[in-house]
């Protein structure tokens, strides 16, 4: 009916496996992950007429699922919910054996971190958007973007220890 | 640990996020050949960001679950119209119809017709009037009645339902756009006895729509507009024309 529904609808197929990667990184619970990319995907449906052609679909996507998320994280904190901690591994898919624990890690570092600098984490690091697009889709400075990324990065290196020399890994 | 104090983490990280300009890329491209305590702290910086892709990016190549493909392939008729869309393109005012002001920033909802099947925004199912039959929605009850016997030419300028322009589609069947009751828009077209619904719009159910109807020259949402294009055949209907067609109970 419309070229440009169709054309989002299109684009968002190919972007479903993104989604889900950067909601694994902004959510603690796997569960969460692939509900917040299910609302988020429903409601860019609603709006794709707020999307411009010709920018980012990515970036527009990442921030219907922040502003999601940011509202679900509210929600819960005024119904007084207490997330449960992670089991471990629970966040983990299916890795090569060798990579199992380390993702493990990753993610139990991650969840160390408030939901701000998972966000600056998500798209910087994990989804590797620009430090300028970042912004944006967060809707702050680029300043506050890299310090609160600097301090993100200062955590999580330092609950994951020395990558390249595992001897010394601290293990958090 | 860090013994190259004129490249701070910040430069470096910068650096492996691809970040800096050429020049001081080069520098620090420099720097690092002639600094083996520099290089360690490269090498950190890349391994670093080496472990969150091994950690993120294996869900790449997972399957997507069924329910996510499912919210994507549903022909979402919830669309929301972007106000600055709704602008009309041109005064052609053979169209002109009193339409009521649509909230500035409040979505609309467009709800549309796929296949006969129109699928409701929830919160916006009571109290339409629309009914299904057989599969496809028609007017019904005050909306029913006023597409079958008002008049554009006539209508009071405070009718719960304004008529716009009728016109025959290419079907060679009789079709009506209309404004109901301020806050939701769309186009029927008879279909033996019934008027079945082309297009519904609704505003959302934000802003209080009472029975104070303004009659600013605001513009007619788009999903209307365009549905009317897509159905017309020739020319609107002319006063004479419509009441004749009226009387005929709007049969050809």
């Amino acid at each position: 009916m419309n070229s440009v529904a169709d054309e989002v609808r299109k684009e968002l197929g190919v972007l479903l496996p993104r989604l889900r990667r950067f909601a694994r990184a902004i959510t603690r619970h796997r569960e969460d992950a692939d509900d917040l990319v299910q609302l988020s995907v429903e409601r860019a449906l609603t709006r794709w007429q707020q999307w411009q052609p010709g920018t980012r679909l990515d970036s527009w996507m990442f921030r219907i699922m922040k502003n999601a998320w940011i509202d679900e994280v509210r929600a819960r904190a005024r119904r007084d919910e207490v997330l449960a901690p992670e089991e471990a591994g629970e966040h983990v898919g299916h890795h090569p054996a060798d990579q199992q624990q380390l993702a493990m890690d990753v993610h139990k570092a991650m969840a160390q971190l408030n939901d701000d600098q998972r966000l600056v984490v998500g798209l910087v690091l994990v989804e590797g958007l620009p430090y300028k697009e970042a912004a944006e889709v967060l809707d702050i400075p680029i300043g506050t973007l890299t310090s609160r990324l600097a301090r993100a990065r200062d955590a999580l290196q330092a609950a994951l220890g020395d990558p390249v020399d595992p001897v010394n890994r601290s293990r958090a | 640990m860090t013994t190259n104090p004129v490249i701070s983490d910040d430069l470096l990280r910068a650096f492996v996020d691809g970040e800096l300009g050429d020049a001081e890329r080069a520098r620090i491209e420099q720097a690092v050949s002639a600094d083996p305590a520099l290089a360690l702290r490269l090498e950190r910086e890349q391994a670093f960001r080496e472990q969150l892709r091994m950690a993120f990016d294996p869900v790449l190549d997972e399957p997507v679950p069924a329910r996510l493909a499912e919210a994507l392939k549903s022909q979402a008729v919830v669309v929301g119209v972007d106000p600055s869309r709704l602008k009309r393109p041109a005064a052609n005012d053979s169209r002109g119809w009193g339409w009521p002001q649509w909230g500035a920033m409040a979505a609309c909802l467009l709800l549309g017709l796929f296949g006969g099947r129109l699928l409701l925004w929830p919160s916006a199912e009571d109290g339409l009037p629309l009914a299904q039959r057989s599969g496809t929605w028609v007017a019904q009850g005050p909306l029913a009645r006023a597409l079958s016997t008002q008049l554009a030419s006539t209508q009071a300028a405070d009718a719960p339902v304004r008529v716009g322009i009728s016109f025959l589609s290419r079907e060679q069947q009789y079709c009506r756009s209309f404004a109901w009751r301020g806050d939701a828009a769309g186009v029927a077209c008879r279909e033996g006895d019934a008027w079945a619904l082309q297009v519904w719009t609704q505003q959302a159910r934000t802003a209080p729509s009472g029975g104070d109807l303004r009659m600013a020259a605001t513009p007619i949402p788009a999903a209307v507009l365009k549905a009317v294009d897509d159905a017309i055949q020739g020319a609107p209907l002319d006063a004479e024309a419509e009441r004749a067609a009226a009387a005929r109970g709007w049969q050809r």
